[in-house]
């Protein structure tokens, strides 16, 4: 809209531009100023205004508006030939008729070239604004971009980090180092493996199990502290599973989420199961919690939800999925497929 | 002399107050628990001038133990990790409150401010003998976010609206879920009156009162509010103004 209001403002100032340069130089030349000299000069005004909006509709309607430099560059000058042509036949036909003129078409009349010169200067300023738009707009796209990817980022680690987790453990931590010193010092080794991990893990697409469930194990060991007594974790896992690839951090997310929605909210807490099975094409992972599964409970945790099975969808497309539901009156179970894949191991640490 | 109750699921977190608060010996801690429902029993028996009060627990909020309270609520000190939507209720109502682990100079100041408020509350005059709530009590009230510790004093009324109960203090009227009648059971009579099916009044905040239709009185407020007292309440109130 406003480019629009913008071009037919440049389109009048600037033929009336031209109209005063004209006059100007006729003046300047000492040449009679009659009638036939004006009329002249507002024919070019008017017809300048026709013919160069008739030919932006046509760049427009061939769409060279998207074209880059070298494209346009060849065809503007091919256009401004091809304007000068007709703009001058049209112009020495009206003039003729206007004042019983009988000017013929020659084809080195200096009028000619000066028609050319006029459009070229005309489609610089026109492609000129449309490349310092274009220019803009991209500016600002990939600003926006930026900032997308910016926050993207920001949240995921903010997601990774889990302040709530964080705190609470350095709670506990503080607590023990009074009470149990030893312990102490475990916890803190503990939570700096959980905290490195999530660090570093999220940059891989696919780590091997054994490896998640180190980060698993580390973690559970912190919130056992929490909750002592009531948290009881449990691992069945087949040694074949071992070393089949999964997206980093997602058993992790799965298994915060048994202690956020079902072990956190039980007065008398609960047990966390963690069990692995292994057939000669596929790896199944069962994640069983004391609690009642709600769907859409909370936004938070369905986003969750939502994440876990784009990153599955991602990895492995349709040949991996996973479910949630309630398996018993007082037991929440979470079920994961995934195709064993043959991944060399990227993400150990050395 | 302060008498503090620390409330809070994990053991080593109330662990780590009591570690805290050996160096406040003008706090003495007179229990601890972490299920809210055994908490509730203690504050009733113990009747703890301060909580320290983790909002996550299991079962239920710290904010729902507060709900939850019959007696005058203690002056409280809330105790949390990171919780964003508690930070904001804390933040938005004035609440004190401490981030887990607990900074001691934090702890310290937050002490100065329940020692100072303990202080000039006015002690009562008698003590209540039937565990009433007295004119000098403060109780908790939260309606959606927004939550209040207010002092009985400077409630002027209480209306019934279906299962909700609308409390009129300073410029709030927050609708809280309780009835009147557990309410008029809960109040002392020597400062609450029930005018009617609809209303309970502070009586220190009777402006005048006029005669109404059929024998019954009109109440006006110090702020302004007529209140209509039934038959039966009238001759009630005109027993207890003539003494």
């Amino acid at each position: 809209m406003e480019a629009s209001r913008n071009y037919y403002k440049a389109q009048i100032l600037g033929w009336s531009v031209y109209i005063m340069i004209s006059t100007a130089v006729f003046i300047l030349s000492g040449t009679e100023l009659n009638l036939s000299v004006f009329g002249g000069i507002y024919l070019v005004f008017a017809l300048g205004l026709i013919v160069t909006h008739l030919y932006r509709m046509a760049i427009i309607q061939l769409g060279w508006l998207d074209f880059d430099l070298f494209k346009i560059a060849p065809r503007v000058l091919a256009a401004c030939i091809l304007l000068a042509i007709g703009f001058h036949w049209i112009y020495l036909n009206i003039l003729n008729l206007a004042f019983g003129w009988n000017k013929v078409f020659l084809w080195n009349d200096q009028n000619l070239f000066a028609w050319a010169m006029l459009f070229f200067i005309w489609n610089l300023i026109y492609f000129a604004y449309i490349f310092f738009q274009r220019y803009r707009k991209e500016e600002i796209k990939n600003l926006k971009l930026e900032a997308a990817r910016n926050e993207y980022e920001l949240r995921r680690l903010r997601d990774q980090m889990n302040p709530h987790f964080i705190f609470n453990a350095m709670n506990t931590i503080r607590a023990l180092i009074d009470e149990d010193p030893n312990k102490a010092k475990g916890a803190v080794t503990q939570l700096s493996n959980v905290l490195r991990s999530s660090l570093q893990t999220g940059k891989h697409e696919l780590i091997p199990l054994e490896r998640e469930l180190q980060i698993v194990k580390d973690y559970l060991d912190i919130e056992r502290m929490r909750y002592e007594e009531r948290l009881i974790v449990e691992f069945d896992i087949a040694p074949e599973t071992l070393s089949s690839s999964i997206p980093p951090l997602m058993l992790q997310t799965i298994v915060e989420n048994c202690i956020k929605h079902g072990i956190a909210k039980l007065p008398k807490g609960g047990t966390i199961v963690i069990r692995s099975l292994s057939n000669s094409d596929y790896t199944e992972i069962e994640v069983l919690n004391s609690g009642q599964y709600v769907a859409n409970s909370d936004s938070d945790s369905t986003l969750g939800l939502e994440n876990t099975r784009n990153r599955l969808d991602l990895s492995f497309g349709k040949r991996a999925w996973m479910t949630i539901g309630n398996q018993d009156d007082e037991t929440v179970k979470t079920f994961i497929h995934i195709p064993k894949t043959t991944t060399h191991d990227t993400s150990i640490d050395h | 002399m302060i008498r503090a109750l620390i409330i809070d699921d994990e053991r080593l977190a109330r662990q780590e107050i009591k570690g805290l608060l050996k160096n406040f010996p003008e706090i003495e801690i007179v229990g601890e628990s972490g299920v809210v429902d055994e908490a509730l029993d203690m504050i009733d028996k113990l009747s703890p001038d301060l909580l320290f009060l983790d909002i996550q627990m299991p079962g239920k909020t710290g904010f729902e133990l507060l709900e939850e309270l019959d007696g005058r609520a203690p002056e409280v000190i809330f105790v949390t990790a990171y919780d964003e939507f508690a930070m904001k209720a804390f933040e938005v109502n004035a609440l004190d409150y401490l981030m887990k682990p607990v900074e001691e100079d934090r702890l310290a100041n937050a002490l100065e401010k329940i020692k100072k408020r303990l202080n000039s509350r006015k002690e009562p005059t008698e003590v209540a003998s039937d565990g009433k709530l007295e004119i000098n009590d403060q109780v908790f009230l939260k309606d959606g976010e927004k939550c209040w510790f207010v002092e009985l004093e400077k409630v002027r009324l209480f209306e019934s609206e279906g299962n909700y109960v609308r409390v009129y203090f300073d410029d709030q009227r927050p609708l809280i879920l309780k009835s009147l009648n557990a309410l008029t059971d809960r109040l002392s009579e020597k400062y609450f009156f029930r005018a009617s099916r609809k209303h309970i009044l502070n009586l220190r905040w009777i402006n005048k009162v006029e005669t109404w239709f059929n024998g019954g009185l009109l109440v006006i407020l110090k702020d302004g509010t007529k209140i209509e007292v039934s038959r039966r309440q009238s001759v009630k109130l005109k027993e207890m103004m003539a003494l």
